[in-house]
């Protein structure tokens, strides 16, 4: 996906002008709030999860590269071929290589956010390769060349009457409004894609360094169809995604599904340890592994940008964002959205052009709370900031003059000496006051995005050190204990 | 140049500055995975939209088969012959109800993909369950290959409950115990398929079966 | 008796006094006795959070200059706490000197309730209310610091009170500092589902423990719902004491 996270204001505005968008939005906020909570019950204890999983992703980045031996040599002697890729071109060119070389034509996909990230199925269909996305939503942004909405429901901001449109088209259904029938409609037209592509690629959810597996993790089946028929699967991920051990990669998927979806845990998961074995009916002839880099080693040097791999994919942090669910996935510009996206769009498109992405956070906090990796989304966004006002050459991070940093710079001067302190004070309560009408402000020549929806209250009289001046002089005993206090007379 | 990707990447990765936390010690003495207790599961299972039929031993199963199957006018069964139920038994049910008998022992690599995406109902076995999620888990193997569980439109799995778990971390430690010989895959399956793709309208079946029987065995 | 070092935000000084004044009556009803330095300015939240870390510097080395020999340093402002107990160690990582006398003192640093029930032990100041109102849980005291049952607990002691439930009461009301003037229709679509939630409450006043929740709250309510009030948890404890207190 070409990034435009630059254009995010004025998407901001388009989506909430967008009474269908912003409602959705919302409706998506409520839903994933309250099974996120309701999953979680069925843990003993949630919060000690929370922790293993967090402890779990910090340390499996610590060790990233023993892991990643480790890996790499288990499922090479189960059978696997794995590739190394720096960015998306090279892993492009490698699968690209791998299917045109087979002489495939035909390729059915599982979801996988980073094949978005290289755009593969460009890649592929320039090479003259038919790409079907299997899962559901995927496959209908697919068919309509539209930007996914949320990482979890890509298609869901459609009403069914453009799916039916969609499906009308593609497969010459009768028109229908029912989720049911549309979802067979399309569970028919995809099946004889399952039944004769030649390869199934798809990403992976965790990786397992003590086995080499790889796990997958859906409800609709489109993944196992998809990695059992087809000679060839290829598997596409980025670096971050091992684990030490099996129980780690179970309690993470566990910790996932409840987070994502609600669910204890989805309808399959599987774990994938090399190709075939000779006699099996079914399965890959080949399993061929991509582990790509993408960006990811350069912010990987930095301990605390490192932390942005902690990352699962569940997408809880979208569903309690109080800016996300109030705009929806395309304003983020690119693959990632939600807070999420605001972590790992500047990092892997640019921090410079993703700026509004992390500046237009009210800083509330609840990302960091639901997160199962444990991110600090919040010292993540202040490091960017900080970037963009003192440069970062190490990712490439310009400095930008910002009309707000001499305000800042100004005000910080002032604070920092009380005289000077009390005499911006006088001066911006005099300025204040010529605009009070009726006990409020309604509209200053300055600050005026705040005067769009608010006004603020007339200063008072004096300031709070005035007044207890004033008491002082006027020998009121502030500092005596107050008759008919709670505790007088004890 | 694929040998240069690897060295720089990993070259990146160690030379970072990492605080590597030490190792966990293994354990001599093996944890047991925990049995996981049947009304659980019944639970769990039903709550993800599986239906469970508990039969009292081996010869009880293809009557269970039949009961589930009749009505639905299926036309063909495609079975992953098993010593842990009776193969001659359940082609008596194909019989009964009318329908071909398929095993996917010894057809051609071409007939066996054929009748995957054309039978109507895949009956196999499934070699553990785990109580706390109602899920029953395929290590798919030489005896047990993975489309019988997934393409045709009704799966029934044979479980004996002596190989129900009580929870996934047990289920971890049965995978770890497969050490240096992991199956090539191991399936866990957690009711029918679903999606909630369109204006997050839960539906159940997808692409995956759109029935589950789990017939649990003792 | 014990005193009480008062932590008076710059907002508060400079636009809420009245605040400041029921945060003194607060505490002296309390039985303490607040004293106020007048060298403090500001803590330096919004260069903070704007990412203009080194120039916080000096605000916060000043801040731990002027208060460290207080024992109890007591601020009606979520966010102002948060910052001093969780943003210092941050902008004073370069000066582990600076940074240890910073934690020290941060750790003698309370949100006004806070310091009234957990550390005072006090959850009825003797108020009294007839009527119905709500609280909004502000994200700095909420999430950053875990305050939440003490507000309510001294809410609920005020005599013939009823605090009823808010919707998404602990939803983001869309301040944010600087986000609700770069981002103006964000903030107001935060902000108005957060009003509607309150009207829809039934309560005729909204609590809050936050200045920058009060003032930008407030101000949506003195434009569009001016029936309705919106008032920091101090000033409506203050303004609904009782005269007398049984001894």
């Amino acid at each position: 996906m070409i990034p435009q996270t630059e254009r995010f204001r004025e998407m901001v505005l388009e989506s909430l002008n967008n009474e269908r968008r912003r409602q959705l939005a919302g409706q998506v906020a409520g839903v994933f709030r309250f099974l996120r909570i309701y999953a979680l019950q069925s843990y003993a204890d949630p919060a000690q999860v929370m922790r293993n999983v967090a402890q779990s992703r910090a340390n499996s980045l610590e060790r990233l590269p023993e892991l990643l031996e480790r890996f790499e040599e288990r499922a090479t002697a189960a059978g696997a071929k794995v590739y190394w890729a720096r960015d998306a071109h090279e892993a492009n060119q490698l699968i690209t290589d791998i299917v045109t070389g087979k002489g495939i034509k035909l390729a059915v996909k599982g979801k996988s956010m980073v094949s978005e990230e290289t755009e593969l199925n460009h890649a592929l269909e320039d090479a003259g390769v038919e790409v079907y996305e299997g899962d559901l939503g995927e496959f209908i942004v697919q068919q309509l060349g539209q930007p996914p909405f949320h990482i979890v429901g890509p298609a869901i901001h459609l009403t069914a009457e453009e799916i039916s449109d969609l499906f009308v088209s593609l497969m010459g259904i009768e028109p229908t409004n029912d989720p049911v029938a549309l979802g067979r409609a399309a569970r028919v037209h995809l099946r004889d894609k399952f039944a004769s592509a030649g390869v199934g690629i798809t990403g992976v959810n965790v990786a397992v360094a003590e086995t080499g597996s790889i796990c997958l993790v859906e409800n609709e089946g489109n993944i196992r169809l998809a990695t059992s028929k087809p000679r060839i699967h290829i598997a596409l991920m980025s670096i971050e995604k091992l684990v030490g051990t099996v129980d780690e990669a179970l309690q993470a998927i566990g910790l996932l599904t409840k987070s994502c979806t609600g669910q204890k845990i989805s309808s399959y998961v599987s774990v994938i340890t090399g190709p075939r074995k000779d006699g099996e009916s079914d399965g890959p002839d080949e399993l061929h592994i991509v582990i790509m880099d993408n960006g990811r080693t350069a912010f990987y040097q930095d301990q605390e940008l490192r932390q942005a791999l902690r990352c699962i994919r569940c997408g809880a942090c979208l569903g309690v964002c109080p800016v996300y669910t109030r705009v929806g996935g395309p304003t983020y510009g690119w693959i990632y959205s939600g807070p999420m996206g605001a972590v790992l769009n500047p990092l892997l498109v640019g921090v410079n052009r993703s700026k509004d992405l992390f500046e237009s956070c009210t800083q509330c906090g609840i990302c960091q709370e639901v997160c199962p990796g444990g991110i600090k989304h919040l010292d993540l966004y202040n490091r960017f900031r900080q970037m963009v006002i003192y440069g970062f050459p190490a990712l490439g991070v310009k400095k930008e003059p910002d009309a707000s940093a001499i305000f800042m710079k100004l005000f910080t001067w002032g604070m920092s000496s009380p005289w000077r302190y009390r005499l911006g004070a006088a001066v911006g309560r005099l300025f204040l006051k010529r605009y009070v009408k009726d006990g409020s402000i309604k509209n200053l020549p300055i600050l005026k995005g705040w005067f769009r929806y608010r006004d603020l209250p007339a200063p008072a009289a004096h300031t709070f050190r005035d007044w207890w001046a004033s008491q002082q002089s006027n020998n009121v005993n502030l500092n005596a204990v107050k008759e008919g206090s709670v505790t007088h007379g004890q | 140049m694929a040998s240069n990707a690897r060295e720089e990447i990993l070259g990146r990765l160690r030379t970072a500055k990492r605080q590597v936390p030490p190792s966990n010690p293994v354990t001599d003495d093996p944890v047991q995975p925990a049995k996981g207790e049947v009304e659980v599961f019944l639970r769990e299972a039903q709550a993800v939209s599986a239906k469970v039929n508990v039969v009292s031993g081996r010869d009880a199963i293809a009557q269970a088969v039949k009961e589930f199957l009749s009505e639905k006018g299926v036309k063909s069964l495609f079975v992953v012959e098993d010593k842990r139920f009776d193969s001659a038994a359940l082609k008596q049910v194909a019989r009964d109800l009318n329908a071909e008998y398929v095993s996917t022992w010894e057809l051609s690599e071409k007939t066996y993909m054929d009748k995957a995406f054309a039978c109507d109902v895949g009956i196999t076995c499934c070699d553990w369950g785990v109580a706390e999620t109602g899920s029953v888990v395929i290590f798919h193997r030489l005896e047990a290959p993975r489309l019988p569980s997934v393409s045709p439109p009704i799966h029934i799995g044979i479980l004996y409950a002596d190989k129900l778990l009580k929870s996934m971390e047990d289920l971890a430690l049965v995978i770890k115990q497969q050490r240096e010989q992991m199956p090539s895959a191991v399936t866990i399956i957690s009711g029918v398929s679903r999606t909630a793709d369109i204006l997050l309208t839960p539906t159940l079946g997808m692409h995956g079966p759109l029935e589950l029987l789990i017939i649990l065995v003792g | 008796m014990g005193e009480v070092s008062l932590f008076i935000p710059c907002s508060v000084d400079l636009l809420l006094a009245d605040l400041g004044q029921a945060t003194v009556e607060v505490l002296r009803r309390a039985g303490v006795v607040p004293f106020y330095r007048p060298e403090q300015t500001c803590c330096g939240h919004p260069a903070i959070t704007a990412g203009h870390v080194d120039l916080a510097v000096d605000l916060a080395k000043r801040f731990v200059v002027i208060f460290e020999k207080d024992e109890f340093i007591v601020c009606p402002a979520g966010s102002c706490v948060y910052t001093v107990k969780k943003l210092y160690p941050k902008v004073l990582q370069s000066e582990p000197a600076w940074q240890k006398r910073a934690e020290a003192v941060a750790s003698r640093v309370y949100e006004l309730s806070e310091y009234l029930v957990d550390v005072l032990g006090i959850e009825d100041l003797g108020a009294e209310y007839q009527g119905k109102v709500a609280y909004h849980e502000s994200c700095s005291l909420l999430r950053h610091l875990g305050i939440d049952q003490q507000p309510k607990r001294l809410i609920s002691n005020i005599r013939g009170v009823e605090l009823v439930a808010l919707n998404e009461a602990d939803v983001c009301c869309g301040f944010g500092g600087e986000f609700s003037i770069k981002y103006p229709e964000l903030s107001g679509a935060i902000l108005g589902d957060k009003v509607r939630n309150f009207i829809n409450s039934g309560a005729d006043v909204l609590l809050l423990s936050d200045p920058g929740c009060l003032l930008n709250i407030a101000g949506y309510i003195n434009r569009n719902h001016p029936e309705k009030r919106a008032m920091h948890l101090a000033a409506f404890l203050a303004s609904n004491l009782r005269e007398e207190v049984t001894a």
